[in-house]
């Protein structure tokens, strides 16, 4: 049992676990529970206002008033958003880490490389883009030109967001790639080669072996991938500010909250929303990964 | 050696930590108005390099002239990230003095039932801005003025530094006269400039579609000569009342003189251009002509000093006399804050930018026509390029425009949103586009 | 393991796709931090003959990059620190079952991950903190560094999955010896978890020297911004030069490409274990 003694020497674990308890409650868990309360009152973001309960108001405005059809098309954009960066950057993590892990020359430093760009950050990544992606003298403007084709990027009702979702990908393709990598390298090896030599194909050996042995892997990254698709909105912000048919919820929320109207309860709402939103995907991806693992 | 290396940069980050928080004391201790002895004026305005170098030089003088103030000038990225910083400040006290983007815009009248409420306003009526009525200051300014954008219910709180004027088309003369171009009186003068310029391969105009507001500016000289019959202010009280509608053949006709713009005579890719790129291309002779307002010329003038450049209202209908009048608006006014903590401060403040001499060196910097009486710009741009379309001067549509709560984006922040025409939108026709507007407006009519 | 050579030629083809990618960007932004604006214009693509080296000395000064730098380092350095420190006293008594309700605990915490975005009432709170505890409020440092600090998020997830796989007679060894809790987890436990500790320290190094959001919206004062401000400033005011802009890039891309340098070796060698296995 606890080792490191008896009596009051028994709570020093409580008193450290402490520390990052309050933070969590005060910072981080409080205020969550207190959107929640918020988005049912009229609340302003101007002091000395007061604030009165008003039910499912803000709700109703959000889904059901005059503008309400930019908020589903918010949502319907969300939803893709997620799904198209879950699919293309586990999708091709899952390749490149694969490929990477048969002890390609160089293999390291290409693993540094393609993980670079989370170190650069959003707001680096995104100026990356924006300079590469001008519309005028942009190198991909140019090496498009060759084959006459012509685009405003970030300036594009149709292709902006596609846009997003490439930066999107290109910079946390790395991220899922080492959980892969991660998984992939606790793999023993002579387990291949026994399938080698049974000649299991290739791709038999992947799925019979490889996958079941790498699905935590696949569940962590299919959660932090839905998880940050539907809570992203600094690269949008960096990018195109919304224009563009580029919002999202997780956009809304920032936008309502600090530069829409000095409502509080209704981003507050939105924040309610996006959660729900959230969770019934995690919970179905959840389910879905569970099965999977113990199928095997 | 890895080892060794770790510990070093933790034991490096642990000890920048230790410094850090002896550090943050220090800076704890700012948030008092307090600051070796002085009183501090918190003031929050924009990036914008002319009038930003101008203030702070007008800030130097005033504390060599009043020792015991320091002035904290305080500026942000523009628009959107401004609006941000102002609104978290305001509420949170943290600001004497802030200019807002424009004079106040039209609060809700008895016609406009469930309207928008401008922020201002709100803040006013929280008790969050400070009454200014019966300051010496204000009688230094044109009465008019200061009663069409700075007064709310009979009292004064906002102080307009300036007129600017909005709806004019930049023009370079040396291409003009290179073609035997003359300045356009009329819309088909204009369109058949913008053929003669094409034809000679020289792109005509140049705008900024990636930060979309660009794109209102020649749309208000449009609205203001084509809307209600050269009558804006009776078309929007008619869309309140039902008795005009977006889809009226004036409000299509906007849109569609935009779209002849846009797709005919707008550079290629205009669409991804963002705002602060414009004035380079049309410095270096890239395009000919851009839309753009009065604040940009010393811009332009700073990018190229040998450009021979003109400005001319666009002409918006057959009618050159109607054409003539430019439309603009009221730009920076001041506000002083009633909750922060130097409001005396900043009303001292105030008084001094009034004084006619310290105003004049502003307006000049800043590019805007003085709303006070006898301060001369001494500017040759303004004199002979923009004073004499002024008679009949209009206020912008965005200005006067009193936006339905929840009003769809196609007619969200006062905007007539041509950038959602083909090719760019997914709007083929004007007619589309009016019509999903019209629709729009009716769903944000509050409920029975 | 053998593989046949037309697999070797697509892994390789692969590969070198994504490195055009990936670095060709990374280069072109280089490139043109060097050039002067006009050569810029005249030729966005080639490649610069003239180095403009004076294009950092101007960046700087212009993005006032020495103001913010400081800041961002005492941010960046604090909140990683106190995340890691904070992380191993949330993490390591619940792998280890050392407090009741672990389970519930550890659930509640993960739950950080997808709780209703804080955003709103969080402002309202550092509003709160303004005007009773103001050393920690809106526009503090103190308050900035604390909302960037977490023991509950990803960085304690892989910790806790970490802990599990270490060998829990060293904790037996240590007690019988008469290690104290606290010395325990400072000097025996910590070091053990260097390859972990290396990917948490990048992940919120990463995230406190890039947040280019938090700032905007909890720090108000100039004294107080970090460096991503800087990036900003230009983007505002030169948005259009952007060679300056390019060199404000690197100047705030360098110092985290460093860091990551050094222990990236860490990282790629399977430190993201503890995600994996928690």
């Amino acid at each position: 049992m606890y080792p490191f003694g008896r009596g009051s020497k028994r709570l020093i674990p409580y008193l450290l676990l402490l520390i990052p308890l309050l933070l969590y409650v005060v910072f981080y868990a409080g205020p969550s529970v207190m959107t929640v309360i918020y988005s049912f009152t009229d609340m302003k973001n101007v002091p000395g206002t007061e604030v009165n309960f008003v039910g499912l108001d803000n709700y109703k405005s959000l889904l059901f008033s005059g503008n309400s059809s930019e908020r589903w098309a918010s949502i319907g954009r969300s939803l893709y958003f997620m799904f198209v960066v879950t699919i293309l950057q586990n999708g091709i993590a899952l390749l490149v880490a694969v490929v990477l892990n048969q002890r390609l020359k160089g293999d390291k430093a290409y693993r540094a490389i393609f993980f670079l760009p989370v170190v650069l950050g959003v707001a680096v990544v995104s100026l990356i883009w924006s300079l590469m992606f001008d519309p005028i003298s942009g190198p991909v403007q140019q090496l498009y030109s060759v084959f006459g084709y012509k685009d405003t990027f970030f300036g594009s009702f149709t292709h902006a967001f596609n846009y997003i979702i490439f930066v999107q990908i290109w910079m946390y393709m790395g991220y899922s790639m080492l959980i892969f990598l991660a998984g992939l390298q606790s793999v023993p090896r002579d387990l291949y080669e026994a399938g080698h030599i049974d000649g299991t194909s290739r791709w038999q050996a992947f799925r019979s072996i490889t996958f079941p042995l790498i699905a935590p892997s696949f569940t962590v990254n299919m959660l932090l991938s839905i998880i940050g698709a539907m809570q992203t909105f600094d690269i949008i912000l960096a990018t195109t500010d919304g224009n563009f048919n580029t919002r999202t919820m997780a956009y809304d929320v920032y936008k309502e909250t600090f530069r829409g109207s000095l409502d509080m309860g209704l981003p507050a709402a939105l924040s309610v929303l996006q959660f729900l939103v959230v969770l019934v995907f995690v919970v179905v991806a959840v389910k879905q990964m569970r099965q999977r693992e113990v199928e095997y | 050696m890895l080892k060794r290396l770790s510990a070093l940069l933790l034991a490096s980050s642990l000890v920048v930590g230790l410094t850090a928080c002896g550090g943050s004391e220090k800076s704890a201790d700012s948030g008092s108005n307090q600051s070796g002895g002085k009183k501090v004026i918190k003031m929050l305005h924009w990036k914008q390099s002319n009038i930003n170098t101008v203030l702070e030089d007008i800030n130097k003088q005033f504390e060599e002239k009043y020792p015991e103030y320091k002035i904290e000038y305080i500026t942000t990225g523009p628009d959107d990230e401004y609006k941000q910083a102002s609104r978290t400040r305001i509420t949170a006290g943290d600001v004497d003095i802030f200019a807002d983007l424009s004079g106040m815009r039209l609060s809700p009248k008895e016609w406009t039932p469930g309207a928008k409420v401008p922020d201002w306003q709100q803040w006013i009526d929280s008790g969050l801005i400070a009454d200014l009525t019966g300051q010496d200051f204000i009688k230094n300014y044109v009465p008019s003025d200061i009663e069409q954008a700075g007064t709310y219910n009979g009292k004064v709180y906002g102080i307009p530094t300036g007129k600017v004027v909005m709806s004019g088309i930049f023009y370079n003369k040396d291409i003009f006269a290179k073609y035997g171009l003359e300045v356009p009186t009329t819309w088909s003068e204009f369109i058949k400039l913008n053929d003669t310029l094409k034809e000679n391969g020289v792109t005509p105009i140049g705008m900024a579609g990636k930060d979309v507001w660009p794109l209102k500016l020649p749309a208000f000289g449009l609205q203001a000569h084509i809307l209600g019959g050269g009558d804006q202010e009776k078309f929007i009280e008619g869309v309140w009342k039902g008795t005009s509608k977006f889809t009226d053949p004036d409000a299509v006709e906007v849109l569609e003189k935009m779209k002849t713009i846009q797709d005919e005579y707008t550079m290629d890719g205009f669409m991804g251009v963002d705002y602060g790129t414009i004035p380079s291309y049309f410095a270096t002779g890239k395009v000919a002509m851009m839309p753009n307002g009065s604040w940009e010329a010393p811009t332009v003038a700073a990018a190229n000093a040998d450009l021979n450049f003109g400005y001319f209202p666009i002409p918006a209908t057959e009618n050159a006399d109607v054409n003539k009048a430019l439309v603009g608006k009221y730009d920076m006014t001041w506000y002083v804050a009633e909750k922060g903590k130097n409001k005396e401060g900043a009303i001292k403040w105030l008084e001094f930018f009034s004084e006619p001499d310290i105003y004049a060196q502003f307006v000049k910097a800043a590019g805007f026509l003085p709303t006070m009486p006898d301060v001369k710009t001494d500017s040759k741009f303004f004199d002979e390029e923009v004073m004499p379309y002024m008679d009949g001067f209009q206020l912008a549509y965005e200005i006067l425009m009193i936006n339905r709560e929840n009003v769809g984006e196609h007619l969200a922040a006062e905007g007539v949103h041509t950038e959602y025409l083909a090719p760019g939108g997914e709007f083929k026709t004007a007619k589309e586009l009016a019509e999903v507007q019209q629709k729009e407006w009716d769903s944000a009519a509050p409920k029975q | 393991m053998k593989r046949s050579k037309s697999v070797n030629l697509l892994s390789y083809s692969l590969v070198a796709i994504l490195l055009i990618l990936y670095v060709v960007p990374l280069l072109f932004v280089f490139n043109v931090s060097f050039k002067s604006f006009n050569d810029y214009l005249l030729d966005p693509l080639g490649i610069v003959q003239n180095f403009n080296f004076s294009n950092y000395t101007e960046a700087w000064k212009q993005g006032s990059f020495s103001n913010y730098f400081v800041n961002s380092v005492l941010y960046t350095g604090t909140s990683t620190v106190f995340t890691i420190l904070i992380s191993l006293f949330a993490a390591f008594p619940i792998a280890r079952g050392y407090v009741k309700w672990g389970g519930l605990i550890y659930f509640f915490f993960i739950m950080s991950q997808f709780l209703p975005n804080p955003m709103v009432s969080q402002f309202k709170l550092m509003l709160f903190f303004k005007d009773h505890l103001p050393f920690m409020g809106y526009d503090s440092q103190i308050g900035y560094i604390l909302l960037k600090t977490s023991g509950t998020g990803v960085v304690f997830m892989m910790f806790v999955g970490y802990i599990k796989s270490i060998s829990r007679d060293l904790d037996e060894a240590a007690g019988m010896d008469g290690c104290g809790y606290s010395r325990f987890l400072l000097q025996i436990a910590l070091p053990l978890m260097k390859p972990i500790i290396a990917t948490g320290v990048i992940l919120t190094a990463i995230a406190t020297w890039n947040d280019f959001v938090g700032p905007i919206m909890y720090l108000s004062s100039p004294g107080n911004w970090p460096i991503t401000a800087g990036l900003k400033e230009f983007k505002g005011q030169y948005g259009n030069n952007w060679p300056l802009l390019a060199c404000g890039i690197t100047i705030v891309a360098a110092p985290l490409i460093v860091l990551y340098v050094f222990i990236q070796k860490y990282i790629v060698d399977g430190a993201l274990d503890g995600a994996v296995k928690s």
